[in-house]
């Protein structure tokens, strides 16, 4: 019964990342031909890649700045949305939405209201007064687009299982908090939160990984022919670029493990610390 | 614990593989590329045996073969080619395969690795040495031999291009001069008078001066980063070269070679331009075609794609290319077709080939007015289409004033580093000296490996 599954792991996970490993011990370039085993030359050209240094600070600039705040978003979104409000459902939808909209659809409608000469932004801060920029191939407004629409996607998806975590929690502490006459922001901050944590546990997981691991926003909105490029991509972004435009797969493959193994880490260590601030009852 | 760390690891682990799944072709990667190469070896000999006799007995030619190509304005004239040489051949199949421009190479290259590449497809001038040297297409010279099809016919500029270590690999389809566009309506609006063949550089600029207007948005000359439509021209005019003759250093140390780069520059930061971001956002044609740019410099083929838009096709109108240094040139570029090594049929494949490049698919080229069609003598039924421009200055310029394409083994790789470092020149980030002290560096250590 689970030899189709099996298969499909093995054949699509298993294999490739040991193959990605093997790789990245390899130089290979154009056309896959292996030019034989390098040892670590990959992971010391990493060393002193420059562009690799700046995708590193920018991918952290990314979990720095889309991780809290999709959290935070999220989480003020699933507690209006758990209140006893008129047409909730609907906001429930509404907010639900991006999540269930494919990224090459956001992405695009992203990239129009972004656009320098004939987008809607533009359009409305000129009725301001305020100047006309290119926001997407501007450096210093590219990566600021990219979390902005990051965050919009990500904000009704883990809306979603945090407004879930929100209903799991039983209906008695907050009846008792209230015979007591705690308000609303205490029963928030003495309920709410300490018995959500296993919720928001799970959910910095996955915005981490799935943060470190940004590309079709970054591929679709900037592109890999772009000025900003450099400035915006994400390390899956130069892994790809490496590959497919550089064709230096084995290079590429070395990008997979490092990011990988940062991932690991990063994981390992929220595992160990979690002892400290999540709260299993 | 123990379990939650390896509920970790194995998180991880699909996160990664996950990357990995995008290069999931890259298996077939060392087995295969050796078996790749012994085929070709084996398959041009073979391939060149039985095509003889393919022609004078003429044996029904089988098999399905897939063309990979990439300019949409091309299906029409590929329809219609099809169609004929179906009718003349019915045991070959042909199946069209379109890719838009952004996504063609990285296709090709992917369905190449693996093995599924189309029979026969485009080629160009930046690709074909990466594709030769890896015996991913299969040299012609036999085949041409002992077909009908005669050289001469073709301009030497491009059976130059697709010659490899002194094997031809591809017949052109087309080629392509680049000429100056200009709107007529702008040139009026600003009173300035239209180009003329006499116009020099300094013209132009002069010129863009006056056609800027900051409060419309108007903007006299697109001068953004562009290599074929840019300064692959003002750089051999003004004195410098790309390459030099035995392909052995670049010319980016050459002052002369700088000046004819700096001039594009010069011109964005001048205000004259769009910002090499406004043109990142919105390619130049766009915008000249959206009535924001007064000139821009593009190629014969563009015309197809201006006439599109029947109103603006009326605005506008092309000249040469303005001189520099009293000389003007334009460097002459075009289309190949190539035939893969793992194609299963390499007679049918030859055969498509050969009738793609014979006269009559040339002169349905010529009529669909989609380019330049490459054989002697079929240019003007391309012109005819476009009536209304002056287009007969891009067939004057290949024929007279055309220096060839810049091209090596590495050009793929050299054509990266080149975008890389000009593009931060044309954003005013660094200065044009540094960017091309970066690309010499570069681009002389890639030549020296070839």
């Amino acid at each position: 019964m689970i030899a189709p599954v099996t298969i499909g792991l093995i054949i699509f996970y298993f294999y490739p990342f040991f193959r990605v490993i093997r790789d990245s011990f390899h130089n290979i370039g154009a056309f896959d031909r292996d030019m034989g085993f390098v040892g670590l030359d990959n992971y010391v050209g990493m060393f002193k890649d420059k562009e690799m240094w700046q995708t590193l600070a920018n991918t952290f600039e990314y979990v720095i700045i889309i991780v809290p705040l999709s959290l935070i978003l999220a989480m003020i979104i699933a507690v209006l949305l758990n209140a006893k409000i008129k047409g909730v459902s609907v906001f429930r939808v509404i907010y639900f939405l991006p999540a269930i909209t494919m990224s090459v659809a956001v992405s695009m409608v992203w990239r129009w209201i972004f656009n320098g000469d004939f987008g809607i932004l533009n359009g409305i801060l000129g009725s301001f007064g305020v100047p006309a920029r290119q926001w997407l191939a501007d450096k210093s407004t590219a990566m600021l687009c990219i979390c902005v629409v990051a965050i919009w996607s990500n904000v009704g998806y883990y809306m979603i299982i945090l407004l879930a975590g929100i209903q799991g929690i039983s209906k008695g502490y907050y009846e008792a908090a209230e015979i007591d006459g705690a308000t609303g922001l205490q029963k928030f901050f003495k309920i709410t939160l300490p018995l959500l944590t296993p919720t928001i546990f799970y959910v910095v997981i996955m915005l981490i990984i799935s943060t470190f691991q940004t590309f079709d926003g970054i591929y679709l909105m900037i592109g890999p022919k772009s000025q900003a490029i450099k400035y915006t991509q994400s390390v899956v972004m130069y892994f790809y670029r490496s590959a497919f435009d550089y064709s230096k797969k084995g290079y590429a493959s070395a990008i997979a493990v490092l990011l990988f193994v940062i991932i690991m880490s990063l994981t390992v260590f929220q595992m160990k610390m979690q002892k400290k601030w999540v709260n299993y009852d | 614990m123990k379990r939650k760390l390896l509920a970790t690891i194995l998180c991880a682990s699909m996160a990664l593989a996950t990357l990995a799944g995008c290069g999931g072709n890259t298996q077939t990667a060392s087995t295969d590329a050796p078996a790749a190469e012994t085929k070709t070896e084996e398959a041009a000999p073979a391939a060149t045996e039985e095509a003889a006799p393919a022609e004078e007995e003429a044996p029904a030619l089988e098999g399905e073969i897939h063309y990979a190509y990439w300019s949409d304005v091309l299906g029409p004239y590929l329809e219609e080619c099809k169609a004929n040489f179906e009718a003349a051949n019915p045991g070959v199949t042909i199946v069209l395969e379109p890719t838009a421009w952004g996504e063609y190479w990285t296709k090709l290259e992917t369905a190449a690795t693996g093995g599924a590449v189309a029979d026969v497809f485009q080629m160009n001038g930046p690709n074909i040495g990466k594709y030769a040297s890896a015996g991913i297409i299969v040299p012609i010279d036999d085949l041409v031999a002992n077909s009908d099809l005669d050289l001469n016919n073709y301009p030497q500029a491009m059976t130059d291009l697709y010659t490899v270590d002194g094997n031809l690999y591809g017949i052109a389809i087309d080629y392509d001069t680049i000429g100056l566009w200009y709107n007529k309506e702008l040139f009026d609006a600003a009173g300035v008078e239209y180009p003329t063949e006499d116009w020099t550089w300094d013209d132009l600029v002069a010129a863009a001066e006056k056609l800027t207007d900051s409060s419309k948005g108007v903007y006299g000359m697109v001068a953004g980063y562009a290599d074929q439509g840019g300064f692959y021209n003002t750089v051999p005019m003004s004195g410098g070269y790309i390459l030099n003759d035995d392909k052995s250093a670049s010319g980016f140390k050459d002052p002369a070679t700088r000046a004819g780069i700096q001039c594009w520059v010069d011109l964005i930061q001048k205000g004259y331009s769009p910002s090499q971001a406004s043109l990142t956002e919105n390619a130049d044609y766009i915008q000249f075609m959206s009535g924001k740019v007064a000139m821009l410099y593009a190629g014969d083929w563009f015309a197809a794609t201006f006439v599109q838009d029947a109103d603006f096709a009326k605005k506008i109108d092309c000249q040469y290319l303005p001189k520099m240094n009293g000389k003007r040139v334009s460097v002459i570029h075009g289309k190949a077709n190539c035939i893969s090594s793992a194609t299963k049929y390499p007679e049918a494949a030859w055969a498509w080939v050969e009738y793609l490049a014979g006269k009559e698919a040339n002169e349905i080229l010529g009529k669909s007015g989609a380019a330049i069609p490459s054989y002697k003598g079929c240019a003007d039924l391309y012109f005819a289409q476009f009536p209304d421009y002056n287009m007969g200055i891009f067939a004057d310029e290949a024929e007279n004033m055309s220096i060839p394409y810049p091209a090596s083994k590495t050009s793929a790789e050299w054509g990266d580093i080149m975008w890389n470092e000009l593009i931060a020149a044309y954003s005013g980030d660094v200065s044009v000296d540094e960017a091309c002290d970066n690309i010499a560096e570069q681009m002389d250590a890639l030549l020296a490996s070839e």
